[in-house]
C-alpha cells in the first residue's frame, strides 16, 4: 500500500496486486486506487469482493482463485500488525445445493510482515500447477520480484520439512508451507496452512503459526503450491512517537492483559478459557456433550505443569506473549491454545495432558484444522458409542490415545476422506447428522451451541467471524433482545481484524479509539467509528450476500439437532431451545436482509 | 455477616481457591474485589449464588461469590 496523492481520500491509496497464472508460469503486477475504505483495509473485505465476481460450482476447479494478502497494518510498527489471509472458495464450507463457500483464513507469525515488505498487498494464484511449485516473493530495486520456482523437492515433506529445507536456502526468508494433509487435498478438505515464525527461524522448532479454517491449505495443494516464499530484509523503520504511544496502549492499557502472561499479571492467554468454562461444566468434552468429569481438571494449567513444562513465548514484536509452549523435559510438544487443548484433548476423552499436546503436536504437524480434525474424530466416536454393532474406522472409541494417533497419521496421508472431508459429508452418509457439530460444514470450536445461538450467522467459522462465543459466561444474559443485538451488531464486529491486520488479541474492538488513532497514524486520514463500523458490518453483509449466491439458503442457518437437548450438567441457562431458537432465527434475518 | 469466596484458575495464585470471609453489612462485590487486589474489572466474570451479577451488587450473609478471569479463545 503506498500514497500516491494527498487529496485525504481513499483513493489517494494503491494497492500493489501480483496475478499468477500457475499453469502459464506467468504473472503480471498492477497498482490499483482504494475506491472504499474496504480497499484500503484489505483482508477478506477486499478479497471477497473478488471472489464475488466469479461464477465458482467446486473448490477443486482451476477458476478457484487462492488469494494471499494482508490488512492495512501488516508491517507497520503497529504492534500485533502480522496478520496474513488466505481467502477462496472452500472445500470444506459447502451448501447444501453443493457449491462451495467463501472463506478465508487469518494467520500471524512474521510471513505477513515480510512479505508486506516486497511491497506487494495482494496475490491472486490463478489456475493450477501441472507439477508442485513455490512461489518467491522478493524486491530488487525497490520493485516486487516475483519468482516461480519447481518444488519437487519439498512434495511428501511435512511443513516443518518443507520449512526446513528452505531455511538452508532463504536464510533472512519467511515461509507459507502446506503440509502432507493439504497436499492430499482430494482426501482431506480441511488443510491448513502453515506460516513460520521467528521463534522457529531462531530455533529451528516446530513452531508455526496457523491459517486453519475452512481447507486453504487444501486448496493451496489443488493447486500444487508447497510454499510461498517472503524474501526480503526487515523493515526497521523507527518508531515514531505515536506508534510508541498506540503500542504502549496496547500493552498496558487492559484490554490485552488477558492474553498476557500470568506471570506478568495477566490472564494467561486462551488456555485459561478452559477453567472458566469448566467451571460451569460448559468446556465441550465427548463430543461436545460434558458430563461433569472432574478428571478434565487434569488440563488445567497447575496440573499441567506438574509433569510438563510450559514455556511463554510470544510473536514478532509482540509483548502480548499469548504462546504457551508445552515441553516435556527440552522436547516441544505442542502450543496449548484454547480451542485445540479442548477438541484434541477431552472432547474425545484424552484427559492425559502429555496425550493431549501430542494429539495436537501431531494436527499441526500433518497441517490440518485442529478445531475440524477433533470435530470430526469425535462425531465418528460419538458414532461408534451409539453403534456397537456398527462400528466404523476400525472403532475408534472416546479415549483410545493410540488408535487416535493412527488416525490422525492417515488422515495425513489421505487415507481416511471419512474423517479428513469433515463431519458435515461423514455424517449425511452415515444418516446420522443431529450429533454432528458443524454448521455449514466447519465443525464447531470449543464452545457449546447450547451457548452460542449465533453459530448459524458466523460467515468464515463459527467463533472468530461472529463473536458471541463467550457471551454467556461473560455476560449471563438470555433474552431475546440480548441476543438478536449480539448476532447483528456486536458479534459481526470481529471481522474487523480480518480487514485490518492486526491481531483480536489486542483485546480491542475493531471500531475502537486505539484503532482509529492508529488508522490515521498509519495513512493520515481521520476515519470515524460509523465509517469503521459501517466497512466492516458492510463486508460482513457482503459475505452473507455471497453465501446466498453460493447457494445456502436460510434454512442451512441452523444448529445441530441435538443443540436443543438438555444437558444435565451444564451450569449455565439453556435458554436455545427451538423456540426461542426459531424466533430469533426470524428476528436476525429480518434485520440482515439479504 | 459472613460470606463464600471462591476463586477460579490463576486468581487462586498466592490467594486461595474458597474461603469464608467476615464483611461488614453493605459490602459489595466491588469490595471484596477490591480487597483481593484485583485490577481492571472488565477482565473478570463474578457469579454471585450461581448467577452472574454486577459490581455493585450488596451481599447478604450467606453469599457464595465467584470471581474468574475473563479470557476467550482462539
Amino acid at each position: 500500500m503506498y500514497k500516491k496523492t494527498d487529496s485525504g481520500k481513499y483513493s489517494d491509496f494503491f494497492i500493489k496486486r501480483c496475478t499468477i497464472d500457475l499453469h502459464k508460469k506467468t504473472f503480471q503486477t498492477g497498482e490499483f486506487p482504494c475506491e472504499t475504505l474496504e480497499d484500503l483495509l484489505g483482508g477478506f473485505g477486499r478479497a471477497f469482493r473478488l471472489l464475488a465476481n466469479r461464477d465458482i460450482s467446486t473448490a477443486y476447479t482451476r477458476e478457484n482463485p487462492l488469494i494471499l494478502n494482508t490488512g492495512l497494518f501488516t508491517g507497520t510498527n503497529i504492534m500485533t500488525g502480522l496478520r496474513t489471509y488466505f481467502c477462496g472458495y472452500s472445500p470444506q464450507k459447502v451448501s447444501d445445493a453443493g457449491k462451495p463457500g467463501a472463506m478465508w483464513s487469518a494467520g500471524a507469525g512474521k510471513f505477513g510482515p515480510k512479505f508486506a515488505w516486497t511491497g506487494l498487498d495482494e496475490v491472486i494464484f490463478e489456475n493450477r500447477s501441472e507439477t508442485p511449485v513455490m512461489i518467491i516473493f522478493s524486491k530488487r530495486d525497490n520493485q516486487p520480484l516475483i519468482e516461480i520456482k519447481d518444488a519437487s523437492h519439498l512434495k511428501g515433506l511435512t511443513a516443518h520439512q518443507k520449512a526446513l529445507k528452505l531455511r538452508e536456502t532463504y536464510n533472512d526468508a519467511h515461509f507459507a508451507v502446506i503440509s502432507t494433509a493439504g497436499e492430499n487435498y482430494d482426501n482431506v478438505y480441511m488443510g491448513s496452512i502453515l506460516l513460520t515464525t521467528e521463534n522457529f527461524m531462531k530455533t529451528k522448532e516446530d513452531k508455526f503459526r496457523f491459517c486453519g479454517r475452512g481447507g486453504m491449505g487444501s486448496l493451496m495443494g489443488f493447486k500444487n503450491i508447497m510454499a510461498i516464499v517472503a524474501d526480503t530484509p526487515d523493515n526497521n523503520k523507527p518508531f515514531s512517537d505515536k506508534e510508541k504511544k498506540i503500542n504502549n496502549e496496547i500493552i498496558k492499557g487492559g484490554s490485552s492483559q488477558r492474553y498476557q502472561p500470568i506471570a506478568k499479571g495477566g490472564g494467561g492467554a486462551t488456555w485459561t478459557a478452559f477453567e472458566v468454562l469448566q467451571k460451569f461444566h460448559a468446556a465441550p468434552s465427548l463430543n461436545y456433550t460434558p458430563n461433569g468429569d472432574p478428571e478434565m481438571e487434569n488440563l488445567f494449567r497447575s496440573n499441567v505443569q506438574k509433569t510438563l513444562n510450559v514455556k511463554v513465548e510470544g510473536c514478532y514484536r509482540c509483548g502480548i506473549r499469548c504462546h504457551n509452549n508445552i515441553y516435556k523435559e527440552d522436547k516441544l510438544l505442542a502450543k496449548f491454545d484454547y480451542e485445540p487443548l479442548d477438541l484434541m484433548g477431552v472432547n474425545l476423552g484424552i484427559f492425559d495432558p502429555e496425550q493431549n499436546a501430542i494429539l495436537i503436536g501431531l494436527a499441526d504437524k500433518i497441517g490440518v484444522d485442529a478445531i475440524s480434525l477433533g470435530g470430526t474424530i469425535s462425531y465418528a466416536m460419538e458414532y461408534n458409542r451409539r453403534h456397537p454393532d456398527k462400528q466404523i474406522l476400525d472403532g475408534i472409541s472416546f479415549g483410545d490415545f493410540e488408535k487416535i494417533k493412527n488416525l490422525i497419521e492417515k488422515v495425513g496421508k489421505g487415507e481416511l476422506p471419512e474423517i479428513g472431508r469433515g463431519a458435515k459429508r461423514l455424517s449425511e452418509s452415515l444418516g446420522e447428522t443431529s450429533y454432528a457439530y458443524h454448521v455449514k460444514g466447519l465443525e464447531l470450536p470449543a464452545y457449546l451451541p447450547q451457548t452460542n445461538p449465533g453459530y448459524p450467522w458466523a460467515i468464515a467459522g463459527g467463533h472468530m467471524s461472529m463473536g458471541t462465543y463467550m457471551l454467556l459466561a461473560r455476560e449471563g444474559k438470555t433474552d431475546m433482545e440480548y441476543w438478536v443485538d449480539a448476532i447483528t451488531r456486536r458479534g459481526p464486529l470481529i471481522v474487523g481484524f480480518d480487514m485490518i491486520g492486526l491481531c483480536k488479541f489486542t483485546g480491542l474492538a475493531s471500531n475502537s479509539c486505539l484503532v482509529r488513532d492508529a488508522l490515521e497514524t498509519v495513512t493520515g486520514l481521520e476515519i470515524s467509528e460509523e465509517a469503521l463500523t459501517g466497512a466492516v458490518l458492510g463486508s460482513f453483509r457482503f459475505a452473507l450476500k455471497l453465501e446466498k449466491k453460493q447457494g445456502f439458503t436460510k434454512e442451512e442457518s441452523r444448529l445441530p439437532g441435538e443443540t436443543f437437548l438438555k444437558n444435565e450438567v451444564l451450569k449455565l441457562p439453556q435458554f436455545v431451545t427451538e423456540e426461542f431458537f426459531n424466533e430469533l432465527y426470524n428476528r436476525v434475518w429480518e434485520i440482515f436482509d439479504i | 455477616m459472613k460470606i463464600t469466596v471462591e476463586l477460579v484458575a490463576h486468581l487462586q495464585n498466592e490467594k486461595f481457591h474458597k474461603k469464608e470471609i467476615a464483611v461488614d453489612d453493605n459490602t459489595s462485590a466491588e469490595d471484596i474485589f477490591n480487597l483481593l487486589g484485583f485490577k481492571n474489572k472488565d477482565n473478570f466474570v463474578m457469579i454471585l449464588n450461581g448467577k452472574h451479577t454486577d459490581f455493585d451488587c450488596i451481599l447478604k450473609e450467606g453469599d457464595n461469590l465467584v470471581f474468574m478471569p475473563f479470557v476467550d479463545g482462539g
